[in-house]
């Protein structure tokens, strides 16, 4: 009985390197933070053009720029996700980019591997941080900028320590915001 | 306290290359800051012209006026803004040179994040504090004010008197309170009052975790420490670095690592695990705790000299039924957060609903209180939350209970401990809250043939909203 008129937004979650967890266990806290229906597939960008030889690192804004013109019709939203370590170019790395009150964003599983025995198995330490990081970046791309409140998600977290310590959901200043947001956008 | 450094900060970038302008100015604007750039030292000079900026990021060398000129340049026009350099690899000597022409501080490009963060956050501590100095002198200074402090009883204003007294000092504070009276509020408070605000406030809730997994957490562990430890991890008390640590429920810590934080907070100083060299670290401590302290050095459970070191200045947070004026208005704060945050129409509490409100006596303090006020706003349909959406909502709450509906000698609900995502925190992962709402929309749902819009309409959401619920519970349509 659903009508087009009542479709939640579209989000493409776009893997596009090899990952080293399923894209999968993202899908459920964006569909339930952002009212969205993700769908997860492939888009093809030239990776090679974002890669800084120097570097040995991908540029993330780049990879932003690639992106929103590679935007599939009808998708609201995308989030790239690579498992090579991303850079912009003042700082020596970043965990994911997106643009601020915008349509894409990208975040790195690289430096996220990393083990941490206090925290649990590393694989469920690994999804929490994507969980984590995905969740940051596209609430800036509905307008979010950091947070100060402990452990919201949106507090800017520029160590992996720090992003162990927040938690995956947002404070309700951050989830009024984003409410206003998503309202502000349904159709 | 929404978003400090927003509020009051602008930077100004200042570099010859694009790719740097463009990456910092969009790193700054997701901080939240006002920021703007310039791509030469005219531009530069003409943007401050214009208006005042707090902080100027420059680079050495760029062609024309290089970074070095302009630093004099502003310095001498405007000697309040702090000017941090940027330099290559090649020019540190320059980047000496400018800290004696009065730069704050130089960073060689590219930089990392954690640095580039502690930086910016040094550099406002330093303006703020120039800028308290001269509040405190006009005597102009208010308090900021942490949300779910609420009321204007004589004890929360005794309370929040003293968070203004000992903010500004360095002091340890000790914070002590019946569960769910929100004594990491208070840590919080605290800490949004201080110098240190615009670093962190780490929390540890000693209570929620073993000896090891604490001393772990707490210290971090150099690589090889144990299997599977295979890099360095910073601690907590290096993640409060330059802010503040907030110890939960410090009466629960063992001997073992109660020598272990004496050591610390006498030296500031320690070793992470399995690493050989110390470490140095600046933070100030707030410890809470429910339990009767005194007692335990009496018993010789607490350590005496780490009770004298803990306990310097000390909050009693008294219990929500002696502050019976405050539950209102609290109340009311509860609904507006929550009515933001789920979208939903709910405008206040009938005149009933709040005098049954009143009457509770709140074992679980404003915890509980903020519980029951998020459950009925899930089953109120909009409008005033009244007397049938509060009454199941309570715990202690009986078919045949007495006139105000209260049963008694019923175990209350709040009575969990502290862990979990914290005191007073945030957010709340409550599952019978879950199940509630989810039951209640099911309802509403089939009550309404499955339509969508109508089922919103009565619950008072909105159509996204309901969607996301709707995946969240796993609810089909019928
Ligand atoms: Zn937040
Ligand atoms: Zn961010």
């Amino acid at each position: 009985m659903a009508s087009t008129g009542h479709e939640p937004p579209r989000l493409l979650v776009a893997p596009l390197t090899r990952l080293p967890c399923e894209p999968d266990v993202v899908r459920l806290p964006l569909e339930r933070a952002f009212g969205v229906r993700v769908e997860i597939a492939p888009l093809a960008v030239e990776l090679k053009a974002a890669y800084s030889l120097q570097r040995n690192q991908l540029n993330s804004t780049t990879i932003l720029k690639m992106l929103l013109s590679e935007r599939p019709d009808g998708v609201d939203r995308v989030l790239g996700l690579v498992d090579q370590d991303l850079f912009i170019p003042i700082l020596t790395y970043v965990f994911g980019e997106a643009q601020l009150r915008g349509v894409v964003a990208v975040a790195s599983t690289f430096r996220l591997r990393e083990p941490w025995e206090a925290g649990g198995t590393t694989r469920a330490v690994l999804e929490a941080r994507l969980i984590k990081t995905a969740l940051h970046e596209l609430a800036h791309t509905y307008g979010l900028r950091h947070c100060m409140r402990p452990r919201c998600v949106m507090t800017v977290a520029s160590s992996l320590e720090m992003l162990d310590e927040k938690a995956p959901s947002f404070c309700l200043q951050c989830q009024g915001e984003l409410h206003d947001a998503l309202v502000g956008l349904a159709p | 306290m929404s978003h400090p450094p927003a509020e009051e900060v602008s930077i100004l970038i200042v570099d010859d290359e694009p790719g740097i302008r463009d990456s910092l100015t969009s790193w700054f604007e997701e901080d939240g800051f006002d920021v703007d750039n310039a791509g030469d030292a005219r531009a530069a000079l003409a943007k401050l012209d214009a208006r005042p900026f707090q902080i100027v990021l420059l680079d050495i060398k760029m062609p024309g006026m290089d970074g070095m000129e302009l630093l004099k340049r502003i310095r001498a026009s405007a000697p309040d803004v702090v000017v941090i350099m940027i330099t290559a690899f090649a020019s540190v000597e320059t980047a000496v040179q400018a800290l004696k022409d009065g730069a704050f501080d130089y960073v060689t490009k590219p930089f990392d994040p954690d640095d580039l963060n502690r930086l910016i956050r040094n550099a406002i501590r330093q303006r703020a504090l120039a800028l308290e100095n001269k509040a405190l002198k006009a005597g102009m200074d208010a308090l900021i004010q942490v949300d779910e402090i609420v009321g204007q009883s004589p004890a929360i204003s005794r309370v929040l008197e003293l968070v203004g007294t000992v903010s500004g000092t360095d002091a340890t504070v000790l914070v002590r309170g019946e569960t769910g009276t929100g004594k990491e509020l208070i840590a919080r408070a605290v800490h949004a009052n201080s110098p240190r605000r615009y670093f962190p406030i780490i929390t540890m809730n000693c209570g929620a975790v073993p000896d090891s997994l604490l001393e772990s957490e707490l210290f971090g562990h150099e690589r090889g420490a144990f299997t599977g430890a295979s890099h360095r991890r910073k601690g907590k008390l290096e993640l409060a670095n330059g802010g503040t640590l907030f110890l939960d429920e410090i009466g629960n810590v063992s001997p073992r690592m109660q020598m272990e934080l004496l050591r610390v907070l006498e030296t500031k100083r320690f070793a992470r695990v399995g690493g050989a060299t110390e470490v140095e670290v600046d933070f100030r401590l707030v410890c809470a705790t429910n339990s009767d302290l005194e007692a335990a050095v009496r018993e010789g459970t607490f350590r005496e000299d780490l009770y004298y070191r803990i306990n310097v200045f000390r909050i009693d947070l008294p219990p929500l039924r002696a502050r019976q004026e405050d539950i209102a208005p609290l109340a009311l704060h509860f609904v507006a957060s929550f009515r933001r945050a789920m979208g939903k129409e709910v405008d206040g509490i009938t005149p009933a609903g709040l005098k049954l409100l009143t009457a509770y006596p709140w074992p679980g303090n404003v915890r509980e209180l903020r519980n029951v006020i998020e459950r009925a706003m899930v089953v109120c349909p909009g409008g005033l939350i009244d007397v049938p959406h509060l009454r199941y909502q309570f715990p202690l709450a009986q078919p045949n209970g007495d006139a105000n509906g209260f049963g008694s000698g019923v175990e209350p609900e709040a009575a969990e401990d502290e862990g979990g995502a914290g005191e007073g925190a945030p957010w709340s992962s409550d599952d019978s809250l879950a199940d509630v709402e989810k039951v209640h929309i099911e309802r509403v749902l089939k009550a309404q043939g499955g339509n969508i819009s109508a089922t919103a309409r009565v619950l008072g959401v909105d159509r996204v909203t309901l969607y996301n619920k709707l995946k969240k519970y796993g609810i089909d349509r019928p």
